[in-house]
């Protein structure tokens, strides 16, 4: 069997990929079996980073390298509607769907070790 | 004389409170030291309480999520949410433990996935309160 590096990337409307300068690149999935990449979608949850102004546009589907930057595509994937993909978002291939995640963060220090009560 | 825990006792203590099977809660509302008012996006809209999961003690004296989470994926506006909380059951409006605002507040619309990045959701104990130990 053989096997590349994957790389996750995404297509807009216009056939391109998002601009790098927004904060786009192709996710890294490792390496991988050609065979299994039809399932890399619904089997691995795939997250891009944070979206930047001006955003990426309206995605309308998802593709696999076997490079990081440039080169054809070795397979796609067309959603059923695009998404507008919006700054301040994280991208997320999810069982096979496109979601917009949004960062939860929380740093949560008890103060002093002798009770719960005061939270910061 | 500095008090507090060794940070053994304080990551002993973390850790046989918070399990990969405690899970984490949003409010849109400030909820009380008790755990009260803390209010959560409605479970029609797709909402539930979701394991933390993998856990990881790397830092002395904190113990932080190991892997991301996807909370849930919004099927319809939840407006603003502001805090968090810790429960150990994942019945939707049952007690929570542990409290927290978040970093910033999130405006959660229908088709947002609220996520938590490995190493975000920090909880730990007060550094000087442990420095005569650390």
């Amino acid at each position: 069997m053989r096997k590349i590096t994957a790389y996750m990337g995404l297509f807009r409307g216009d056939g391109a990929e998002p601009p790098r300068e927004s904060g786009y690149e192709r996710v890294c999935l490792g390496e991988v079996e050609i065979l299994d990449i039809p399932a890399l979608p619904v089997r691995e949850q795939i997250v891009f980073g944070d979206v930047t102004a001006p955003g990426w546009g309206l995605v309308s589907g998802f593709w696999v390298f076997d490079q990081a930057e440039g080169g054809g595509p070795l397979y796609i994937w067309g959603l059923p509607e695009p998404v507008n993909v919006h700054e301040g978002t994280i991208p997320v291939i999810y069982q096979g769907r496109l979601l917009l995640g949004i960062d939860v963060s929380a740093n949560i220090i008890l103060e002093s070790a002798n009770t719960a009560e005061t939270i910061t | 004389m500095a008090e507090g825990f060794t940070t053994s006792k304080a990551t002993e203590i973390l850790t046989s409170n918070i399990t990969t099977k405690t899970y984490i809660c949003l409010s849109s509302t400030t909820p009380t030291k008790t755990g009260s008012n803390f209010s959560e996006p409605a479970e029609k809209a797709g909402y539930v309480r979701k394991p933390i999961g993998p856990l990881n003690t790397s830092i002395a004296a904190q113990i932080a999520n190991d892997e991301i989470v996807f909370i849930f994926e919004a099927l319809e506006d939840c407006g603003s949410i502001t805090h968090l909380g810790l429960a150990d059951s994942n019945v939707i409006g049952s007690k929570v433990f542990l409290v927290a605002k978040l970093t910033n507040p999130l405006t959660v619309g229908a088709g947002y996935v609220p996520l938590i990045r490995k190493n975000k959701l920090v909880i730990g104990l007060d550094k000087e309160a442990l420095e005569p130990y650390a």
